[in-house]
Order: structure tokens, then sequence, then C-alpha cells
């Protein structure tokens, strides 16, 4: 069966200036910075959401399609804005196993 | 793969910044140093060998008129590796020898350069970097952003040298390089994402810069 969308898995690594941050928060500044950069359509297309809690971080999924945008996203909260905390993608993988070997065996 | 970051802001947290890159892969980073910090250069480049680093020291210059061109450049390049334009009105590169510097910021390398910038070879290219990009977004200045993000498009899809930098003045600003290179594409609205601003690039241009001082493995 042809594969229609595929997932990309990314793994975020938060880095906080001050404090804990929750993970809805974090989702909820990527959708903001999402939305705010590339608009509404792509941001529902992009199929964005947290898939896994990782003692480093979070494993974030999305379409394919819109891996450069998300990415840009992420980028874009608390460095285009001021924020407490800034999100950086330490690997981006197509699975979540090769994700968390090849992220978690570097650190 | 080895990947650079050629501008990195000298202060007091440069040991942790340097810590920072190493952890995120990069082997070779420009530190931007003032004129008044020249001497510390030694200092830190053993510092940076000490984490496993290459250092390059260089200097960001704003000039105004040819004169002060000639004497900043002039100066910069007895004691810094890399000299960039960071400021210059918009005609006033298409009238000078670029031969003395670097690096152009992405604000005043406009697409008229193109012919100067492709007889130079690799021996100058255009940097994007993105705490002078983040903070005109942050100061909502229109008139950068998309000057930075127009001549950044034109000279890509002529094929001239960019490279992309963090500008990192903490280890809070230091960018990892996967994140860099998709970001940089998805701000020109680039199809694929190639990893050559910040490998390749950078790594011919110290390589032309520094033929005989410079000798490194290949990437």
């Amino acid at each position: 069966m042809l594969k229609v969308f595929r997932k990309r898995y990314l793994y975020l690594a938060i880095r906080s200036r001050n404090g804990e941050i929750s993970d809805e928060e974090v989702i909820k500044e990527i959708n903001n910075s999402f939305l705010n950069f590339f608009g509404f359509i792509n941001l529902k297309l992009s199929r964005l959401k947290i898939e896994e809690k990782r003692e480093r971080g979070l494993i974030l999924s999305v379409d394919h399609k819109f891996l450069k945008e998300t990415i840009a996203a992420i980028t874009f909260v608390g460095r285009a804005e001021r924020k407490g905390f800034v999100i950086d993608v330490l690997g981006i993988s197509g699975t979540i196993k090769s994700l968390i070997n090849k992220v978690e065996s570097e650190i | 793969m080895s990947f650079f970051d050629l501008c990195v802001l000298y202060n007091n947290l440069i040991e942790k910044t340097l810590k920072r890159l190493r952890s995120l892969g990069f082997k070779y980073v420009g530190i931007s140093f003032s004129f008044d910090d020249r001497n510390l250069i030694r200092e830190v480049k053993e510092l940076g060998k000490e984490f496993g680093l290459e250092i390059f020291s260089r200097v960001d210059i704003e000039v105004n008129d040819p004169g002060q061109y000639h004497r900043l450049a002039s100066k910069a390049r007895r004691f810094f590796d890399l000299i960039c334009v960071s400021k210059a009105p918009v005609n006033l590169l298409k009238g000078i020898n670029l031969k003395k510097i670097a690096l152009i910021d992405a604000l005043v390398a406009s697409p008229r350069l193109v012919g100067k910038i492709r007889s130079m070879g690799m021996r100058i290219a255009v940097e994007f970097n993105f705490s002078k990009f983040f903070k005109a977004l942050r100061a909502k200045s229109s008139f950068k952003v998309e000057g930075m993000i127009r001549n950044v498009t034109m000279l890509d899809s002529l094929n001239m040298p960019i490279v992309i930098s963090s500008g990192a003045e903490d280890p809070f600003e230091v960018i990892p390089p996967v994140q860099m290179v998709h970001t940089f594409s998805a701000i020109i609205g680039k199809r694929e994402v190639n990893k050559k601003y910040i490998s390749t690039i950078p790594q011919a241009l110290i390589r032309n810069l520094m033929p005989l001082r410079w000798d490194v493995e290949g990437i």
C-alpha cells in the first residue's frame, strides 16, 4: 500500500534559563510559532504531535513534507521572541527506535 | 562530518559556549573579537584546542567610506584570520577592492555584487547570521528581515558562496547544525536541505584564505 503520510521523528531538548517547562507549554509555543510563520493550513497538515517523553527531552512526530518548516518553527521558539527557554533539535529519524539509538548513544 | 560556525561572539561566557559547540558536533569555530581584545586571540585558540576545536579569529567592521574601509581592513588583516563587513552603504562595496575581506553580511551583500563576488572565487562569501536575523525579527524590522531573505535567496539561486552562522553570544544561543540547515532552507524557501553552508563552503573559504597555514582533513 502506498504510504501517503510518512512520519519523521524529532528528538527535542529543552534548555530553560529559569526552571522547568511543561510539555504542554512547549507544544503550545511550537504550535504558536508554526502558526505565526507558516500559517494555519500548514500547521494542520503537518500533523505535529508529541510521541514520547524521554529523560533528555521529547520525541515529536511530523509529516515528512513539513519537516523543514517544523524545525524552523522550533528554532524560532525563544529566539525570535524572548522566552525563558529555547528548543534544540538533537536528531531526526524515520523511526523512534533508531532516533533513540542515534541520539542517546551520542549523549 | 565536521561543521563550521564562523560567528560566535567573544565574551566572558566563551568557555561554556565552546563546550556547547563541541558537544553539538562543531569542530571549527570563528570567534568575533573587537580590536581591543586582539591580545586574547592566542589564549582563546589554546582554550579551543583543549575542547578539540579549531578557532579562527574574526572581526566585524562597519564602514562608511572607502578610506575608512581600507584603513580598518588593512589594520585588521594584521591580527585577524577573517574580516567581515557587517555594515556598509549599498553602493560602497561595488566600488572598492574586496580582496582584504572574507565575509560580507547578508544585509549588505546585495545581488548587485554578484559579478564582483564571482570574480573572487571562493575567497569571499556572504554570511547569514541567525542572531542578526532573530534580532531583526524581534525588533519587527521588516526592512532588515526582508533584505536579508531577499539577498540570500537571490545569491543562493545564482550559486554564490553562502555560509550560515549562529552569531551566538552565550551557550543558550548556539544552534545545532541540523537545525541550522533546516531552518535556513525553510527561511529561503528552498526545497532541499544542504549541509554545504556549514561544511564545504566555509572549508573552501578558509582553505583559500590560508593556503599554506591551514591544513585540514577532508570533510
